[in-house]
């Protein structure tokens, strides 16, 4: 038995029939050659495949586009901007640096599978806010205009951000600032109730606050239900980069430019699915993932991140858990990397009883605030993921039983 | 509304289910796979008169697949009558799978969509179309690849996924214990 011949029986499977003898011969080989064995195993896996029945009315949708006007250009482009750091650039005159350094709400337990294990965590903790969590992002050799960064710190993490304009006062007196803010997420992951808590500069309160309640969430799960997560905090802040408009060059200005349409679409797509999911249409907001996979590629984090989201809603577990996954690994390769998808992924496991992988994926390393030791030797765990650590602690999980 | 023209409909609705297999075995996908078969339908409606002459309506109509999915699909401006979800679920059987089943299922469904995905499209559509059961001589029709040529780059394309099948459950497995 040779490779040729296993790619031969491979290659007429529906005539090859094997007599035991010549099974034998092949299952000999296989032992022996991994190429041979990779091939059969992928084999049997395809063979496993299940493929859906086909769609009832996909034949008039067909004919109907078959005499649509053939005119859609090819979208498929890919952002090359980095997870976690969105780079936007052009609005404002001047180079601005504008990040987001934290954003939490008072710990409640949110996922709808906890709810009966979990005890109450009722703590209304005020949202601790330190400078020193932003990872300012670089300024960039003179193509970056604004940025926003998301310090990952926090359990809320918004989908779409709209680029808050950097004030003109402000840039003529090139004063930096932040501002930290008060909102509601409503059922539809819309903001709501913006209010500012304080701010270094009254000049930075309208333009933050205007930007914040065009920003769109994935909305709070509490017992399966998506429900209004009130008291959400954030901080904006507005620092200038030393970047020079003159300096920039057609190409560089070509290349801001593409990043921003790109990222627009990107968030376009992302409202698309935000306002399927507010309409209760899961199928909807499944296929526009998939578009947006297929557009965007598979190396974003907040994707998986709504995959996952969609999956819990649905109660399709097994799925959501895979989904967060992948955003975590994603994530993990990304330059920027989020905690986004470790909560809701450690309660999941926490609610399958997988108390040990729920702890493991709390303190994974690498992800910031997860794992990794802060200066001061303190672990920093969000809330939530404190929250969680306590409940697993009290199941006598802990880092020394693992 | 299903009147494009009432001869093509005859011509193609046979073959929509194969189409449909087959385009959801190259791309993974639900709604992927429907674009496949509207822009399949697209460009076989251009050339009805073609259509009309063929014995073999089907092979024709999968050729045009196989381009689409290797030439990369472009979306077109579509359908404007989307599917719904009754489209998929009421068609689902009766024998249900019990939940660690189908969550198990599940998870190898997307490891595998996940390493198909890394294939070249060549290597991929070549496994789709022999995997739904196509012989060498048929495939050979399609793609205008020798018999020979077909069978060294299924056997290639099946150790490169069978390799990333067996790379994603050992970094899936040891990422965890990490």
């Amino acid at each position: 038995m040779s490779c040729n011949d296993v790619a031969s029986i491979l290659g007429n499977h529906r005539t090859t029939r094997l007599t035991p003898a010549e099974r034998a011969q092949v299952d000999e080989h296989l032992l022996a050659c991994s190429d041979c064995a990779a091939a059969w195993r992928a084999q049997d896996d395809l063979l496993a495949l299940r493929v859906p029945p086909m769609p009832a009315a996909l034949l008039e949708r067909a004919l109907l586009a078959s005499r649509l006007p053939q005119s859609a250009p090819a979208r498929r482009a890919r952002i090359f901007l980095v997870a976690g750091s969105v780079v936007l650039a052009g609005v404002a005159a001047a180079a601005v640096t504008m990040s987001v350094l934290r954003e939490q709400s008072s710990p409640i337990t949110s996922s709808p599978a906890v709810k009966e294990t979990a005890a109450p965590v009722a703590s209304d903790t005020t949202p601790a806010v330190t400078q020193d969590d932003a990872r300012t992002a670089p300024a960039g050799d003179g193509v970056t205009a604004v940025e926003l960064v998301e310090t990952g710190h926090g359990d809320v993490i918004p989908l779409v951000r709209a680029n808050p304009e950097y004030p003109p006062q402000a840039l003529t007196k090139r004063l930096e600032g932040r501002v930290q803010l008060k909102f509601d997420v409503t059922t539809a992951g819309t903001v709501e109730n913006v209010s500012v808590v304080n701010s270094s500069d009254p000049v930075f309160e309208e333009s933050a606050a205007a930007a914040l309640a065009q920003w769109r969430y994935l909305p709070r799960i509490l017992a399966g239900k998506r429900v209004r997560h009130e008291g959400v905090h954030t901080i904006i802040q507005f620092q200038l980069a030393g970047y020079k408009e003159e300096t920039r060059n057609p190409s560089q200005q070509a290349a801001v430019e593409k990043a921003m349409r790109e990222y627009r679409e990107y968030s376009d797509g992302l409202e698309v699915a935000l306002d399927r999911l507010a309409a209760d249409d899961f199928r909807g907001v499944e296929l526009q993932l998939d578009e947006m996979q297929a557009l965007f590629g598979t190396e974003r984090p907040d994707l998986w991140n709504f995959y996952g989201y969609l999956y819990t809603l649905e109660g399709n577990y097994s799925r959501a858990i895979d989904a967060y996954e992948q955003a975590v690994t994603v994530s993990l390769r990304a330059p920027f990397p989020t905690s986004g998808p470790i909560v809701p992924l450690a309660k999941l496991y926490f609610a399958r009883h997988q108390y040990d992988m729920a702890l493991k994926t709390v303190l994974r390393p690498g992800l910031p605030t997860n794992g990794a030791v802060a200066p001061g030797g303190n672990r920093r765990l969000s809330d939530e993921a404190t929250a969680l650590v306590e409940q697993l602690r009290a199941l006598g999980v802990t880092e020394e039983t693992l | 509304m299903a009147t494009a023209h009432p001869e093509f409909s005859d011509l193609v609705a046979p073959h929509l289910t194969a189409l449909f297999r087959s385009a959801y075995r190259l791309t993974g996908n639900r709604s992927d796979a429907e674009d496949v078969v509207q822009e399949v339908c697209v460009r076989a409606y251009t050339h009805l008169a073609t259509l009309r002459t063929l014995d073999q309506p089907k092979s024709w109509l999968l050729k045009i697949a196989y381009r689409v999915f290797v030439d990369g699909l472009r979306r077109r401006t579509r359908s404007p009558v989307r599917a719904t979800a009754e489209d998929f679920d009421s068609t689902r059987s009766s024998d249900e799978p019990s939940p660690e089943e189908r969550a198990e299922a599940e998870l190898a469904e997307r490891r595998l969509l996940g390493a198909l995905a890394k294939l070249d499209r060549e290597q991929r559509a070549l496994l789709a179309l022999h995997v739904e059961g196509y012989t060498l001589a048929e495939l050979e029709a399609m793609t205008d690849l020798s018999a020979d040529v077909l069978k060294a780059r299924l056997y290639r394309a099946r150790v490169r996924l069978g390799k990333l099948l067996a790379a994603d459950g050992k970094t899936s497995t040891l990422a965890l214990v990490k």
